[in-house]
């Protein structure tokens, strides 16, 4: 170690930051070196000397003054911060439960054939394939939005099982016609 | 996220970061621990680096607004005291190159650190400086400023020296250089004024 790694090595030493290998061979060079012991003798002299003057201190109306806006701060604090997360799940459900809600109530309005009807919807499609196709198409989409909102309840389990049969019955007759 | 007790168990201080968690949460008491325990080598780093006590309230107070407005922007994997003299550090830099007291010239040898140091107090600035400053201050008052920065960072701010050569972006080798030209002039100084003995 020469004596400007050695005066690294000093400085890391003074706060603990040199590794083992570092603060041997400074201690060696130390032991054999004059100048350098001199140098690190001045730095930690210097250093003790400095931190016999306590630090200065903050005057009172800064202190008040950060705290002061320490606490108007609620955008983040406060009890608002502790409920939030229980905010969003609640707003997550209701978003859902509108969700649910309009899907339910529009169902209707598709044309999903029940027993008694299913002949006639037959018929018609064998006659409008093209626009036949373009509504099996919807009826899939419905399906499709159905399975995403499955989490929702059982019960539109049901639906999506009826409307599954529904769509393939309707396919199967299409196909056979 | 369960709440870390108020009343630390077997007497351990709760960590900075614990506190400033529970501040983020809403704790005000969490903040004005954390302010208590750090006020003071804040206060001190921005007095010496400023060279001012004045400018340096506005400062300390300016750094607790921006660790405020940015709570929630920290990130627990960084110490509390890093960041907080990260900004102190950011702002102090930023308000002394806006006076013209900042230079970055590289210096390379002990007499040009004090010699080169940015453009210096006027005369009626220094009478104000002797005045009001402690000798520690005043003798740092005279030490260019981007050994000061490393000086007050590692002895104030508890910063280590490779963290301080990320937050320069300096090497380390130059930190370390410029903390041992620091504590040359500093000892240089109090000699002169005969405090310490030769
Ligand atoms: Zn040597």
């Amino acid at each position: 170690m020469n004596c400007e790694r050695a005066n690294e090595a000093l400085m890391l030493d003074l706060y603990g930051e040199a590794g083992e290998t570092d603060a041997a061979a400074l201690k060696e060079h130390l032991a054999n070196c004059a100048a350098c012991r001199r140098a690190a003798e001045a730095s930690r002299e210097a250093l003790a000397e400095f931190r016999r003057e306590p630090s200065p201190r903050p005057s009172r109306e800064t202190v008040e003054a950060v705290l002061a806006a320490a606490q108007s701060r609620p955008s983040f604090g406060g009890v608002f911060a502790l409920w939030r997360p229980a905010l969003w799940r609640a707003v997550a459900v209701v978003v859902i439960a509108l969700t649910a809600s309009f899907a339910i109530k529009f169902w209707p309005r598709t044309p999903v054939p029940l027993a008694g009807e299913r002949a006639s919807v037959a018929t018609q499609s064998a006659a409008t394939e093209t626009s036949w196709d373009a509504e099996s198409v919807a009826v899939s989409e419905h399906i499709r939005l159905a399975q995403a909102d499955v989490a929702i309840g059982s019960s539109l389990d049901n639906r999506i099982a009826g409307l599954r049969d529904a769509l393939s019955e309707l396919r199967n007759g299409s196909d056979g016609f | 996220m369960p709440d870390q007790p108020l009343s630390p168990v077997n007497n351990v201080e709760p960590s900075d970061d614990a506190l400033f968690e529970r501040y983020r949460k809403g704790d005000a008491a969490a903040f004005e621990q954390l302010l208590a325990r750090h006020q003071s080598a804040l206060f001190g780093f921005l007095v010496r680096m400023a060279g001012s006590r004045a400018l340096a309230e506005d400062l300390f107070q300016e750094t607790w607004l921006r660790v405020v407005r940015e709570a929630r922007r920290y990130r627990s994997e960084q110490k509390f005291s890093r960041w907080l003299f990260t900004i102190a550090n950011r702002l102090v830099i930023d308000e002394l190159r806006r006076r013209k007291r900042w230079n970055t010239v590289s210096v390379d040898d002990d007499e040009a650190a004090v010699t080169l140091q940015a453009r210096g107090p006027s005369a009626a600035e220094e009478t104000e400086r002797r005045r009001t400053l402690s000798r520690i201050e005043a003798a740092l008052a005279t030490l260019q400023p981007s050994l000061r920065q490393v000086f007050l960072l590692r002895e104030h701010g508890g910063v280590s020296f490779k963290e301080i050569a990320a937050m320069t972006g300096a090497p380390l080798g130059t930190v370390l250089w410029r903390m041992s030209a620091a504590l040359k002039h500093l000892r240089k100084e109090l000699e002169a004024d005969g405090v310490t003995a030769k």
